[in-house]
């Protein structure tokens, strides 16, 4: 271990380095007069791969998975070790450690960014956009390699920390954020590398699932089968709301009002009072009619008393598998509606294997090597849907990324208590 | 508690905010009306406090849905942080641009009132909601109140960036820490700690501009161009809160319950 130490020392150490915690410099004066400025190499870097990209726009295609990826994250460290020998002046390493190249760096992978913040990506994206090979923005060349660029710069200020440890807390936090964000970074790519996803469509009662469905390509086996036993909808309270159309042409998802037996109140200046409620109904000639069946919604008959002494009364109901859409019209042409009703949970009992297990949003169920989150279901049906459609995940990455993810809270938990404990009088 | 009430009572918070910038101005050379001043924001802010427990009660969910639900937490946040930095950092006139930047977003919520509804979607039922979104909206607070510190400074001619600086070193670990706790929901409620959505691209666009600011700022660069600097930093905070929900890219984003 001593050795392996000593090994990693004597290719980060710089010669004639100045040390100062874990802000060192690693040059003398003239040595960095000498050194190229990193900015500007990034820039030209980052420029020439966006002109290869826009010159050869289905390069994009090659490079989403391994072994691209790999590249990305390895690439930068060989150049690194090469650089080492090849250079011993620390020309290489200066400019890598640089805090031009790495202001660089990070200004421009946000520019590159910047198409997938403003526009929708991939087949959505706008045509000009895909023609310059930017529709997957994360599978261009530009993208690649301002990461490239970035990753080579935390493994310089890591190597150079590491080489001079420094028992002062400047030191442990420039090591923690420095290292933290290299593994997470170096972490995601082999994570986009390595992942595996596919859907699960369960029916209730209905055969069970074992093979992955792919957006794209062939299904591929599943090593547990998976079955739905129930799925469960629970909806949130039905609303009353003013439509500013008729409301029969679309959704109406405002409403302030809560419907209910015996409710009473005031929606836009309308006095809303239930007369009748039915928790669940099918609606038959306009009329609804108790009917209690998993995906029937409720219906209420109300009256509803206007600003200038105008009186409507009659039922509402939001749409579902047991009927349409009731509502009252309002003199001014506006209507009275029942909101749709908005999901306050859904959930699937499933067997994996045999065995019973509930996975429901924010609970993923976890089976040997993968995890199944509940991602939909039918949701034309509604309440009534009996089908879930699951999307199983196998991240095996996972556990570096959240190393990195670790490392850099600590760091920036150590950056907060120092600030909290300074007084910033000028 | 209806719209009507809630409108009446950021009404009411309103008022005494603008009566504390004005003893604030009023009062610039008087300490006693400086203390008058910030007596006034912190009943305003107890107000605020009061208003949003309400609304939690009532809604019977944390009111940090919505915009504007996160607009009236960001105002609380901005003014209670400024009153702490003002003091701890002896530096009075923070009050002021304070007092001008809550006050602003209150107004505007105020203007636009929200329909206030109970639904929260099982996506947001999360022991994750809370945290992720309260930490951010502490370093929104952080990251506004140094852009405002910043700019009152450029308006004074006074090229001291001690504060604002302190304040984004401040903000950037709690932008932090709620990039990181949206990644470990994300994680936890659709699979994928990373999706390049919109709201997701703009976090990380916000991260790289104060993370390459701060290294800016650790090379000793000081005064004017700094100050410029946090000002236009925000601006992708803004970014991030607001606009993203008015760009073509916004129709494919998940996070499209914070509009409203």
């Amino acid at each position: 271990m001593k050795h392996v130490w000593r090994l990693v020392s004597d290719v980060w150490r710089p010669a004639g380095a100045v040390t100062a915690g874990g802000q060192e410099s690693i040059a003398t004066p003239d040595a960095r007069r000498q050194t190229p400025d990193g900015a500007a190499v990034v820039v030209a870097i980052v420029l020439g791969a966006t002109l290869a990209q826009a010159l050869h726009p289905t390069v994009v295609a090659a490079i989403p998975g391994a072994p691209w990826n790999w590249l990305m994250a390895g690439v930068p460290a060989l150049l690194l070790l090469v650089a080492r020998w090849r250079w011993p002046d620390q020309t290489v390493l200066r400019l890598l450690g640089s805090s031009s190249w790495a202001v660089a760096s990070l200004l421009l992978l946000a520019v590159v960014c910047v198409p997938m913040a403003v526009w929708p990506t991939g087949a959505d994206a706008p045509a000009w956009l895909r023609g310059l090979g930017l529709g997957e923005v994360t599978h261009s060349l530009p993208f690649a390699a301002v990461w490239a660029c970035l990753v080579a710069s935390l493994a310089t200020v890591t190597g150079l920390r590491l080489a001079r440890p420094a028992a002062t807390r400047a030191w442990l936090r420039s090591v923690a954020v420095h290292l933290g964000l290299l593994i997470a970074a170096v972490g995601a790519v082999a994570a986009a590398g390595t992942l595996e996803k596919g859907r699960l469509i369960l029916k209730e009662r209905g055969e069970a699932a074992t093979s992955l469905l792919h957006e794209h390509g062939q299904p591929t086996p599943f090593p547990v089968a998976v079955t739905l036993d129930d799925f469960r909808l629970e909806s949130f309270a039905p609303t009353v709301a003013i439509a500013a159309r008729h409301g029969d042409d679309g959704t109406v998802t405002a409403g302030e009002v809560l419907l209910g037996p015996d409710a009473r109140d005031t929606v836009a200046g309308w006095q809303v009072t239930v007369e009748a409620w039915l928790p669940a109904c099918a609606v038959v000639a306009g009329t609804p009619q108790p009917y209690r069946e998993e995906g029937a919604g409720p219906a209420a008959r109300v009256v509803a008393m206007g600003p200038a002494g105008a009186v409507v009364r009659g039922w509402l109901h939001a749409p579902t598998v047991f009927g349409e859409r009731l509502m009252l019209m309002l003199p001014d042409q506006r209507a009275l509606v029942m909101a749709d009703p908005r999901p306050k949970r859904f959930s699937a009992a499933v067997r994996v294997d045999g065995q019973p297990h509930e996975v429901a949003v924010n609970q993923p169920l976890h089976v040997p090597g993968w995890t199944l989150y509940l991602t939909s279901y039918d949701e034309s049906l509604g309440a009534a849907s009996n089908i879930a459609i699951l999307e199983a995940v196998r991240d095996p990455a996972l556990p570096g990324v959240y190393l990195g993810l670790g490392l850099l809270l600590l760091g920036m938990a150590m950056m907060l208590t120092e600030q909290v404990g300074r007084r910033a009088t000028p | 508690m209806t719209t009507s009430l809630t409108l009446i009572a950021m009404l009411a918070i309103l008022a005494l905010w603008s009566l504390a910038f004005c003893v604030e101005i009023a009062g610039r050379r008087a300490p006693v009306l400086g203390r008058v001043g910030a007596g006034l924001g912190l009943a305003g802010l107890a107000g605020l406090a009061a208003l949003l427990t309400a609304l939690w009660i009532t809604l019977d969910r944390p009111p940090l849905r919505t915009l504007g639900e996160t607009r009236l937490w960001y105002a609380g946040l901005t003014v209670a942080v400024g009153l702490l930095v003002a003091w701890r950092a002896e530096a009075p006139w923070l009050r002021i641009p304070m007092l001008l930047l809550g006050g602003l977003f209150l107004a505007i919520t105020a203007a636009n009132p929200a329909t206030l509804d109970r639904t929260l979607m099982p996506a947001l039922q999360s022991p994750w909601f809370v945290p992720h979104v309260i930490v951010y909206l502490l370093s929104y607070a952080l990251l506004g109140l140094a852009a405002a510190a910043a700019a009152w400074n450029l308006v004074r001619q006074d090229d001291d960036d001690t504060l604002a600086v302190h304040l984004v070193h401040l903000g950037l670990p709690l932008l932090t820490v709620g990039l990181v706790f949206g990644a470990i929901w994300a994680k936890e409620a659709w699979g994928h700690y990373w999706a390049w959505d919109p709201k997701e691209t703009w976090a990380l666009l916000t991260w790289l501009a104060y993370t390459a600011l701060i290294h800016r700022l650790h090379d000793r660069w000081r005064g004017r161009p700094a100050l410029w600097a946090i000002v236009a930093a925000f601006s992708v905070v803004l970014g991030c809160w607001y606009l993203v929900n008015l760009l073509p890219s916004a129709a494919v984003s998940v996070h499209t319950y914070t509009r409203g």
